[in-house]
This record gives structure tokens, C-alpha cells and sequence, in this order.
């Protein structure tokens, strides 16, 4: 008993230290179905327990029944039929009348069914919402790229494994996948969708409620495929718009001397193989893009809170915390670690 | 056993035939006995073509691959019991959930079915053996060949990691690199061919050799499930066939079926697999069904109510399992108007599913049950079938299974469908014929203690996962952070594999100590009605000392005074079968059953060295066919024994 | 339990033919499941179609008709032979007799096997080209093996008829063998069909 309390008291803690950054989250029901934040999750949360009440029903009935003829069989006396293998006339009508009133409830119950389920299904194949907000997203093993297009080249945003939305705005996600097949799914939200190279594939979504909410690949995607997740931060108009804003354009520049430092490590290192960060001259394009990465509030897609210690170990050993990831480890010097720390760390 | 109004046409018959002399049996038993004498010793089991010993062997490995495909299932669940576990890491997981799933599906589940079938259904429809021998052994070898490699891989660090549906393009060339998914396309090359095998022995042998009188409404409901089965498996499996050859070409060829770069495509892998994968579901379920009608007319000692709408049920579920496949793919691009004719189709497939629940219930409430150990096991499949079947109309709506698709949820639904569904009425069958393959009764204390281990533990195991699923928990993932919130559930649910895993040892203790001392099981023990019960504990290696003559649909209960209407004229010098026309059972012909050679294991070793060479050289096709021709000549080269006393080649008239 | 003889059987045939024989089964078993194998593969042939914007692909010329007509024209004759050799089977006429006819169709079989190059050739494409040459390689190299398991098995039966031992069930072998090559033409008809002529109107 003890053991549980203190168990159930560590998991809260922890908890609340991993997640201080995300002030808004629940600790439990932040990635559930049953947990609705907007219209397309509730429409299906009010089919699960309609369907669920259902079967509960159905269940029910029928093993009654087939505990009342169990019980009958037992405790009938015996007969002269004892011998005989074959129910007798009048029992076969009565059975007769049984199964065919059970198939023909089955068939009702089943038409219902569709009806509702189709109902639902196609109140939530339509965007709730003119004007959608357009986002693309690509899978790659194992994170998510976010791009907001825009009009104007200058003005697009990318960034990665977070997703910004206005609370009550329809968003349309395009999807694609860069490499094997990932499935979008924030259960919150809404339900899930395929990424397949090759096919584009379009989802969409409204958080009606602000909020952060977890959502990770639902399609099996080779090594990490368990920690590869995302977050859909919902917040009002405003603060989208200034979120938005302050992803547009290229990182700062580094502000002191240790900044300086660490930009010149990024650049003269290994990372600007794969990372970009706009403005500089890194350009890789195989990791997330870093331009804004210290606003973020995760790194490696979810697996850890964006701290300095932890991006300093993600730097030093990302194999042991997320084994198989692209990631190589690198050889660095503290000094050098401390000024590349101290460089993204400015990156907002 | 005999009562008087069973047959009452017989008292038209004026004269009935003399009973055949006691020392005429003796005689013919004799005989028999030495020309169905198989060789001895290890070279004996090498070369056995008889269906009996085949089946056994059969049901054994799948036995030993269920024990391997637990131990996998216990360590995911000792991984998954905590978050952030770090007691396997995500290369290892991979591979064992991969290997846990192909297990499952291909070394136990398909195969174990075919066996009980392969065991059964000769003896239950009266004959000596399946209809051809040879290539029933080759079977065998072959998903023996399979299970090796995919074991012999896994333990050497190369067990495929692609899952055990191998989604491409994670299964292709590109993002699964090394020889891991070579392994897993060529495991299926060797277990659809014995699965292909087994089908077509089951399907020829029903269709042409039952005993006389057997009419296609006489046939035991279990001997429709087989061959509905099989026919299943006739037509699904080439779908995996072509599928899995173009994976292995894509991989090993550079063939572009799959990759999109070059117009390949990856949608149709999943097509093509689903094709095949949904209507195996109902190829583990439907023989589970035809055991749960040996077991409930068994021990209720009622004939199943309702034969031709049990019948029209299987024919209308296979039927219906071949229009589903498209539900596993919802959250693929696909046109909302075919989505909702698959949800139809899915959510139909019910119906036939009910009106046989109905049927059995029916069956049980006019008859008079006895609370044996097998039929405990039938009752805890309604428990627990009826579950996975809701939940599975549940997800054949499409916004529905859109959120629960490749999450918990659905691992907990078809575990309680293929468990409830498929291994429940199993091991009722196994408590039921054991008696039949050992001549030894399983004990029942023993078995009691089985069954309620097995029916909490899967409940303990599986009902969590509902939850965990609607609480966003994906398949198939190795570690998951604690603010999850997902410990607690899944603790639970790794407790409950342990008394799954106490369950089947508990079973392997009752096997153990039965075969060693069980009570002698007599002919029929249970006074079961169908022809298998007909013979003695264990059936001779001829079967039966004379062909019987089946009058109705119950020979057993039907036989007046205990005594059998049988076939005489018969030779006893070869393996001598009768051939009988396929709706109404009436003798056509005398059969020769090819006898026992080491042929067909060669074949399997050069075909099968062939399959796994591929892996390496495309140049192995090349050599293996010409070694397996050669084998195969020898196969269809007639032997005649000098000893043959009929001329039976051909002379100028 | 005590047995009553009802029915004497000794003076039955030991083989027969068509549906009644069990080997006839068998075959028509196997030939459902390669029937079905071609099946998926020519929806696999039409489905990769809607990947590509011109059938046959950009830069690919459309597979030569020539050859693989001639080879359909060749096949289809060698079904004359094949079902006379049958006819003689039925009629248990002498082994010798059938041998001659069955040899014939795999001399058909031979030319058909050694034709099957040609029309890989006239494909214009290569198997690892793009998805295109991938699905129509697979059905004519499937196709191949049938034909070399078809001629290989009347071969061996055409040879058994002569050297012996003959069984009369041998006469049913060679009937069923005739079903099996009746099948590997027609599916060749079908796969002609859809490499080579469909391919010029989709």
C-alpha cells in the first residue's frame, strides 16, 4: 500500500518536473480519445460510449441467456429422453423462434449502427470552418517538420515537433513523408491519419479549448518509432499571431562573446550538416531546423524538456536517450559545449 | 449407447447382414498391420507419410512455437510494466514483437489449426489417410523449415524487426537494410507453401474419400470448417505469395514494386497483405468455430441445432472475410464512399457470428451439459469471443477506429478475438481429443486449474488495454514516459501475463503427467457421436479395420446395438482407400495411398535450401530448381513392388 | 463394438477420371491457387498504372506484338495434341500412343520457353527500369515457370508411359496433366491480353 502511495507520488513529481514548461498540461488525459478538445475528437468520444452502451447491452443479453440455458439444462430433471440425441418437437420451435429473433436483432442492431457511424463519420470528414489555417507536415524517422506557408517566401515558418494553433480556427494539415510511412494523431484533437511517401494526405483539426496536447506517430516506423511525438500548443488569436511573428524571419545573432563562440562551433562543427539555422550558414536539412529552437518546449521529438542540461546530454550522447536516432554523438569540449549552449539557448 | 428410434427405415430391411466373425477382424487386423507398418526408429520418423503422425508432429511444433511466441509476449509485457523500462531497448523490442506477431500468425496459429484437421478429419469422415500422403509430409518439413530459419535468424541477432505485417517502404531495401525482413519474406515463402499444402490435402481428401453414405449433409461441422477453411486459404494466400515474392525482389533485385520513386507503390503492399491478412483471421477462427460444435454437441449429448445455418454461416463468413481488408487501412487515403461499404461488410460479418452463438445456446438449453474441462473452455470462448466481436464492430466504423486504430485498443480486441475466439475452443478441443491422439484422459483437477488461470489471466492481461488505448497509448512502441499516465494499466496487465504463463504450465504439467498415467480413455470416453470415436485410443496406423458405412449425421449415436455398418473388399496387402462421389458418398473407386518415403524430405531440403540461398544469390533459384526436379522425378516415378499380385499394367487386349 | 459388412467393394476400378479421381482435385486445387496468384498480379499490373501519367512509362516503347502473338498462336495449337493425348488416355489406348502425342506438346513447350526470351526482350524495358518493368517482368517470367513446370511434368509422364512400369492410374495422370497445360494457355492468353494489348488502349 505504501509502496503504491509512494510510487503514485514519484510519478506525480516527476511529472510535474518534466513538465514544468508545459503549465497548461493535465497531467493525465493531455493524449486521450476520451478527452475532447475540439469537434472532430467529441463527435467520436460521443459514438464511443453510444457504441460502448450498446455492446454493454448486447453483451449482457446474450450471456443471460446463455447462463439461463445452462442453468435450465443443468437443473432439469431427467427424462425419459435421456437417450435420445435430438431435442424434442416443441423445443425445436421454441429454439427455432430463438435464433431467429437473435439474427434478426443482430441485423437491427447493426443497421443502427452504420446509420450512426456513418452520421459521424461524415460530420467529421467535413472542416469545421472557413479559412482554414494551412500547415504542412513532413515525417521523417522520428520527428515531425511544421511548416505555416505564407504568401510572401520571407514570411514562411518552419519548425519542428511543435505545432502552434489559434484556439476555434480550423487547421488543415498537408502531409507527406520523407522516408516510411508515419500516422499523425493528436487523440485530443482528432483522429489519426497516414503519412506515405509518395501520397499527399490531408487531415484537419479545431481546439476549441486552449491547451497543450500531445499527440505521437501512430504507425510502426522503425527504431524510435515510441518516441517520436509532438505537441499541438493551442492559445488564443493573439498570442498565435506573436508566436507566429517571432518564428518569422532569421535567428538572432548571437548577443555576447560566449554566444559568438558557440555560433562558431555550430557552424564549424558537425551540426550544420544537418540542422538549419536561418540567417547563418547552416543549411542541412536531415534534422529539425533549429532557427527558433530555444522557444520550443521539447527536443528529439518529444523525448525530453528543452533544458540546458538536457540538450547538453542530447548533444554529448543522443544514442543512449533515444538509441537509433540519426543523431551521431559529439566529440566536444566543455568550453565549446558551454558557448554552443549558451548559442541555442538565445536561439527564440 | 444404442436406442430404438434412431433408425426406424432399418426395420424395413428383412435380413440384415451377418456380423463379421471375430477371427475374420483378426485376420484382416493382422494384415493390415503389417502393410501399414511404417519403418522403425529415427528413419522411421524421417520418412512417415501417415496423417496421424504428421498431424502430431505438427501440433507439437506449433505447440513449441506458442511457448516461444509466450516468452516473447511475457518479456514485451516485462518491458511495458513500467515507463521508461530500460529491460530491452527499441532493437531488441522491435525484433521480439515482430517475431511475437509472425509466431502467432504462421507457426502456431494457421498451422495448429490445419493440424487438428489434418489429425481429425480422416478419421471423421472415415478413411485411412489424407489423400496425398507424400505431399502432406512435405508440408510439414516445410513450415518446420520455416519455423527453423526464422528461429535460427532471431537467435543470431537478424530476427526481422519490420513488424509482422512488414509495412513497406520501412520493410524495403532502404530503411531495413541486412538480411532481417530477407528472413521474414522467405519464412512465408516456406509456411504458405505448407499451409497451401495442408489446404489442398484437406479440401481433396473431404471431397473424395469419405466413407460411403457420408452425403455432403452428413459431414461433421468441424469437416465443414476445415474445408471452408481451406478453401480460405486457397484463395488468400496467393494474395501473400505475390506479395512477399515482390518485397524479396524490391529487396534483393532492385525491383521497384514498392517505391514510389520509380511508380511503385506503397499502398499496394498494403492492399495485397490485407488481402490476405483479414481473411486469416477467419482462417484460425472458423476450425476454432468447428470445435466448438464437436465440444458443445459432446457434452450437452445434443446434435447442434441448426446444421444448415451453421453451415450457411461459415460459408457466408468466408465468404465475407475476403470483403473486409480495406478496415485495416481507414487511415490511408481512400474514397469515404468505399470506407463505408467496408464498415458494411465488416459490421455483417457479425451476423453469421450471432446466428451460430445463437445456434450452440440453443443447443446447450435442450441438452444436458456436463461441466467438463473442454466444455469450461466453450463457455469462457462465449465470455470472451463475444467481447473481441464487439469491440470489432466498434472499430469497423470508420471515425471510430481512427482513433483507436494501431493503438492498445485494437491489441486487446482481436487478442480476445483470436484467444476467445480461436485458442479457447483449442484447448477445449485438446481436452477433448487427447484422449483420441494418446489413448490417456487429461486430468480434470488439473484442468480446472488451466482454464481459470487462463480465463483471469487474459482478462487481467487484455481488458486493460481498452483502456490504455482510448488513454493514446500506440502499438508497438518499446518505452513510454511516466506523465503518461499508462503504469499503472500496464502493470496490471503484465500480472495478468503471468497467470497466462502459470496457466500453460500448468497445462504442460497435466500433458506430462497424463501421458505417463492418465486414466485409459477407451474407444470413445466421452460417447461422442462422430466417426473418429469409432476406432480405438490411439486409431491404428490404417485407421480403421474396415472402411465404415455412415446413415446419418450422427454414425455413432445413430448405430443400433452398438455394432457398425462397414465396407468390406477392400485389399490389405497395400494402403488401400476408398474413393466415394463428392455429393452423396457413394464408392467410385479403390485408392492407393503412396506409402512412406524420405522423398519428401529431401525435397524440402533442397527446395527449402533453395528459398533460403535466394537470400544471398539470386543464382540458388537456379540451382535448387534443378536439384528439386530431380527429387521431384524420382516423386512421380512409379514403383511397383514385385509382390504386386494384380496386373495392374497395361497389356495389348 | 461389433461390425456388420453392408457393402463389398472389391470389384470397384482402382482409378477413374475427371471429378471422380482425386488427383483431378488436387490439380484444379493448385490451379485455383496459381489462378488467383495471376489474378492479383494483373490488378498489381493495372493499380501500378495509376502511378504513371503514360502507359507504357515516358522514354519506353510499347512491347512488341510479334513474338508474344506468335508464342500465344504456338501455345494455343499445342493444345490440340494435348487433348487428343488425353482422348487416347480416356480410352486406355496403348501407353506408347499417348507418349508420342504428350512428347509433341512439350516440343511445343520447348519453342514457347525459348520465345519467352525474345518477348523479355521486346518489352523494352528491364525489370529494375521502374515499377512498370518490374510488374511486367513478374508476370511473364511467373508465366515461364509454368511453362517449364508444364513441359517438365508431360516430359516425365510422356516418359514413364513408355519405359514403365504403366499403372492404369498413369491414364488419369496424363488426362489431369492436360487440364494443368489447358490452364498455363489460357493464362497465357489472359496475360497477353494485358501486357500487350491492353497496354495500347490505357
Amino acid at each position: 500500500m505504501t509502496a503504491s502511495r509512494s510510487r503514485v507520488h514519484h510519478v506525480t513529481r516527476r511529472c510535474a518536473v518534466r513538465l514544468a514548461p508545459l503549465a497548461l498540461v493535465a497531467c493525465t488525459g493531455f493524449q486521450s480519445a476520451l478527452d475532447p478538445k475540439g469537434p472532430r475528437a467529441e463527435a467520436v468520444a460521443r459514438l464511443h460510449w453510444t457504441l460502448t452502451a450498446i455492446a454493454t447491452v448486447v453483451y449482457v443479453v446474450v450471456i443471460g441467456v446463455l447462463l439461463f440455458a445452462l442453468w435450465r439444462a443443468h437443473t432439469r430433471t431427467p427424462v425419459a429422453e435421456e437417450h435420445a440425441y435430438h431435442e424434442n418437437p416443441d423445443h425445436a420451435a421454441v429454439m427455432k423462434r430463438g435464433v431467429i429473433i437473435g439474427a434478426v436483432a443482430t441485423t437491427v442492431i447493426l443497421a443502427t449502427f452504420l446509420v450512426v457511424s456513418v452520421s459521424t463519420g461524415s460530420t467529421v470528414a467535413k472542416v469545421g470552418g472557413d479559412k482554414p489555417l494551412r500547415i504542412d507536415v513532413v515525417g521523417h524517422q522520428w520527428w515531425w517538420e511544421v511548416t505555416y506557408r505564407d504568401p510572401i517566401p520571407q514570411n514562411e515558418v518552419k519548425t519542428a515537433n511543435e505545432i502552434h494553433v489559434p484556439v476555434g480556427r480550423a487547421v488543415l494539415i498537408k502531409m507527406s513523408s520523407s522516408d516510411v510511412i508515419h500516422s499523425f494523431w493528436a487523440p485530443n484533437l482528432s483522429g489519426k491519419k497516414d503519412l506515405i511517401p509518395g501520397h499527399e494526405t490531408i487531415t484537419w483539426f479545431r481546439a476549441d479549448a486552449a491547451g497543450v496536447y500531445r499527440g505521437q506517430c501512430a504507425e510502426f516506423c522503425g527504431h524510435q518509432h515510441a518516441q517520436m511525438a509532438f505537441f499541438v500548443v493551442a492559445e488564443s488569436r493573439l498570442d498565435f499571431e506573436h508566436w507566429l511573428d517571432q518564428q518569422r524571419g532569421e535567428a538572432k545573432r548571437p548577443a555576447d562573446s560566449l554566444q559568438q563562440a558557440g555560433e562558431r562551433v555550430f557552424l564549424s562543427g558537425p551540426c550544420a550538416m544537418c540542422h538549419t539555422i536561418a540567417g547563418t550558414g547552416a543549411g542541412g536539412n536531415i534534422g529539425p531546423d533549429l532557427t527558433h529552437l530555444a522557444s520550443r518546449r521539447t527536443i528529439a521529438a518529444g523525448t525530453l524538456p528543452l533544458t540546458t542540461g538536457n540538450l547538453a546530454g542530447w548533444i554529448l550522447d543522443p544514442q543512449t536517450i533515444k538509441p537509433g536516432v540519426k543523431m551521431p554523438p559529439t566529440q566536444i569540449d566543455p568550453q565549446s559545449l558551454q558557448a554552443l549552449l549558451a548559442y541555442l539557448g538565445s536561439l527564440k | 449407447m444404442a436406442h430404438s428410434q434412431a433408425l426406424p427405415m432399418r426395420d424395413d430391411v428383412p435380413e440384415p447382414p451377418p456380423l463379421i466373425p471375430v477371427d475374420t477382424e483378426n485376420d484382416v487386423r493382422a494384415k493390415l498391420s503389417a502393410s501399414w507398418k511404417e519403418n522403425s526408429g529415427f528413419y522411421g520418423w524421417l520418412t512417415s507419410t501417415n496423417h496421424k503422425s504428421i498431424a502430431k508432429r505438427y501440433v507439437v511444433t506449433a505447440i513449441i512455437f506458442l511457448i516461444l511466441g509466450g516468452i516473447e509476449a511475457a518479456m514485451m509485457r516485462a518491458q511495458l510494466s513500467r515507463p521508461e523500462n530500460r529491460f530491452i531497448g527499441p532493437d531488441l523490442y522491435n525484433q521480439i514483437f515482430t517475431m511475437h506477431g509472425s509466431t502467432m500468425m504462421f507457426l502456431f496459429a494457421v498451422p495448429v489449426m490445419e493440424a487438428v484437421g489434418l489429425y481429425l478429419v480422416p478419421l471423421m469422415i472415415g478413411t485411412r489417410n489424407v489423400a496425398f500422403p507424400r505431399l502432406n509430409a512435405l508440408g510439414y518439413w516445410m513450415y518446420l523449415g520455416g519455423g527453423v530459419l526464422l528461429y535460427a535468424a532471431f537467435f543470431m541477432n537478424t530476427g526481422p524487426d519490420a513488424g509482422w505485417f512488414s509495412y513497406v517502404p520501412l520493410a524495403g531495401p532502404q530503411y531495413s537494410p541486412g538480411k532481417r525482413v530477407d528472413i521474414w519474406a522467405q519464412m512465408i515463402t516456406f509456411t504458405e507453401i505448407a499451409a497451401l499444402i495442408g489446404a489442398v490435402e484437406i479440401v481433396t481428401t473431404v471431397f473424395k474419400l469419405r466413407a460411403p453414405g457420408m452425403s455432403l449433409n452428413r459431414i461433421p461441422l468441424f469437416v465443414w470448417a476445415q474445408v471452408i477453411t481451406s478453401f480460405m486459404i486457397i484463395f488468400a494466400l496467393p494474395a501473400i505469395v505475390v506479395s512477399s515474392t515482390m518485397l524479396a525482389t524490391d529487396r534483393l533485385i532492385d525491383t521497384h514494386f514498392f517505391n514510389p520513386a520509380e511508380g511503385g507503390d506503397a499502398l499496394l503492399w498494403q492492399h495485397l497483405f490485407w488481402f490476405f491478412g483479414h481473411p486469416e483471421v477467419y482462417i484460425i477462427f472458423l476450425p476454432a468455430l468447428g470445435m466448438v460444435s464437436s465440444v458443445v454437441e459432446t457434452f450437452t449429448q445434443r446434435r447442434i441445432f441448426g446444421y444448415p445455418a451453421m453451415l450457411l454461416s461459415m460459408v457466408s463468413t468466408a465468404f465475407l472475410g475476403f470483403g473486409l481488408w480495406v478496415h485495416h487501412m481507414f487511415a490511408t487515403p481512400l474514397p469515404q464512399l468505399g470506407q463505408s461499404f467496408f464498415t458494411a461488410a465488416s459490421s455483417a460479418i457479425s451476423i453469421p457470428s450471432g446466428v451460430q452463438i445463437f445456434c450452440w445456446i440453443a443447443t446447450i438449453w435442450s441438452g444436458r451439459p456436463r461441466f467438463t474441462t473442454s466444455f469450461m473452455f466453450v463457455i469462457g470462448f462465449f465470455l470472451l469471443f463475444i467481447i473481441g466481436g464487439l469491440t470489432g464492430v466498434m472499430i469497423a466504423s470508420v471515425p471510430y477506429d481512427l482513433q483507436v486504430h494501431d493503438t492498445f485498443f485494437i491489441v486487446a480486441h482481436f487478442h480476445y478475438v483470436l484467444i476467445g475466439g480461436a485458442v479457447f475452443p483449442l484447448w477445449a478441443g485438446f481436452y477433448l481429443w487427447f484422449p483420441k491422439l494418446t489413448g490417456r484422459i487429461l486430468s480434470e483437477r488439473l484442468g480446472k486449474w488451466n482454464f481459470w488461470l487462463f480465463f483471469i489471466g487474459m482478462n487481467v492481461t487484455f481488458f486493460p488495454m481498452h483502456v490504455l488505448g482510448l488513454m493514446g497509448m500506440p502499438r508497438r512502441i518499446y518505452t513510454y514516459p511516466p506523465e503518461m499516465g499508462w503504469g499503472s494499466l500496464n502493470m496490471l496487465s503484465s500480472i495478468g501475463a503471468v497467470l497466462i504463463a502459470t496457466s500453460a504450465l500448468v497445462f504442460v504439467i497435466n500433458v506430462l503427467r497424463s501421458l505417463r498415467g492418465g486414466s485409459p480413455a477407451g474407444d470413445n470416453p466421452w460417447n461422442a457421436p462422430t466417426l473418429e470415436w469409432a476406432t480405438s485410443s490411439p486409431p491404428p496406423g490404417y485407421n480403421f479395420l474396415f472402411i465404415p458405412v455412415v446413415e446419418g449425421r450422427d454414425p455413432l449415436w445413430d448405430a443400433p446395438h452398438d455394432e457398425l455398418s462397414v465396407v468390406t473388399g477392400l485389399r490389405t496387402d497395400r494402403h488401400e482407400g476408398l474413393v466415394t462421389s463428392i455429393m452423396d458418398a457413394i464408392p467410385e473407386h479403390r485408392y492407393e495411398f503412396k506409402k512412406e518415403t524420405i522423398l519428401p524430405l529431401l525435397l524440402a531440403v533442397f527446395g527449402g535450401g533453395t528459398i533460403v540461398i535466394a537470400i544471398f544469390t539470386p543464382w540458388g533459384v537456379t540451382i535448387g530448381a534443378i536439384l528439386s526436379f530431380v527429387i521431384l522425378a524420382a516423386w512421380f516415378w512409379p514403383t511397383i513392388s514385385p509382390d504386386h499380385d494384380t496386373p495392374v499394367v497395361w497389356r495389348e487386349p | 463394438m461389433k461390425r456388420r459388412a453392408v457393402l463389398d467393394v472389391a470389384i470397384l476400378d482402382d482409378h477413374s477420371f475427371s471429378y471422380r479421381a482425386p488427383i483431378w482435385w488436387g490439380n484444379l486445387l493448385m490451379i485455383f491457387i496459381e489462378g488467383t496468384a495471376f489474378a492479383l498480379m494483373i490488378v498489381a499490373y493495372y493499380y501500378i498504372r495509376r502511378n504513371f501519367n503514360t502507359w507504357p512509362p515516358e522514354r519506353t516503347y510499347l512491347p512488341d506484338l510479334g513474338v508474344s502473338t506468335a508464342n500465344l498462336i504456338l501455345q494455343l495449337v499445342s493444345v490440340a495434341p494435348m487433348w487428343y493425348a488425353a482422348k487416347l488416355a480416356f480410352a486406355h489406348e496403348p501407353p506408347e500412343r499417348i507418349s508420342r502425342w504428350l512428347m509433341l506438346v512439350v516440343a511445343f513447350g520447348l519453342v514457347a520457353i525459348v520465345l519467352r526470351a525474345f518477348e523479355l526482350k521486346g518489352l523494352h524495358t528491364r525489370y529494375d527500369s521502374n515499377a512498370y518493368g518490374s510488374i511486367t517482368w513478374m508476370l511473364l517470367i511467373t508465366h515461364l515457370a509454368h511453362l517449364i513446370a508444364g513441359s517438365l511434368e508431360t516430359f516425365l509422364i510422356a516418359l514413364v508411359l513408355i519405359t514403365g512400369p504403366v499403372e492404369r492410374k498413369h491414364y488419369t495422370d496424363a488426362t489431369v496433366m492436360a487440364v494443368y497445360w489447358y490452364f498455363v494457355v489460357g493464362s497465357w492468353l489472359a496475360l497477353w491480353l494485358v501486357v500487350f494489348v491492353s497496354v495500347r488502349f490505357i
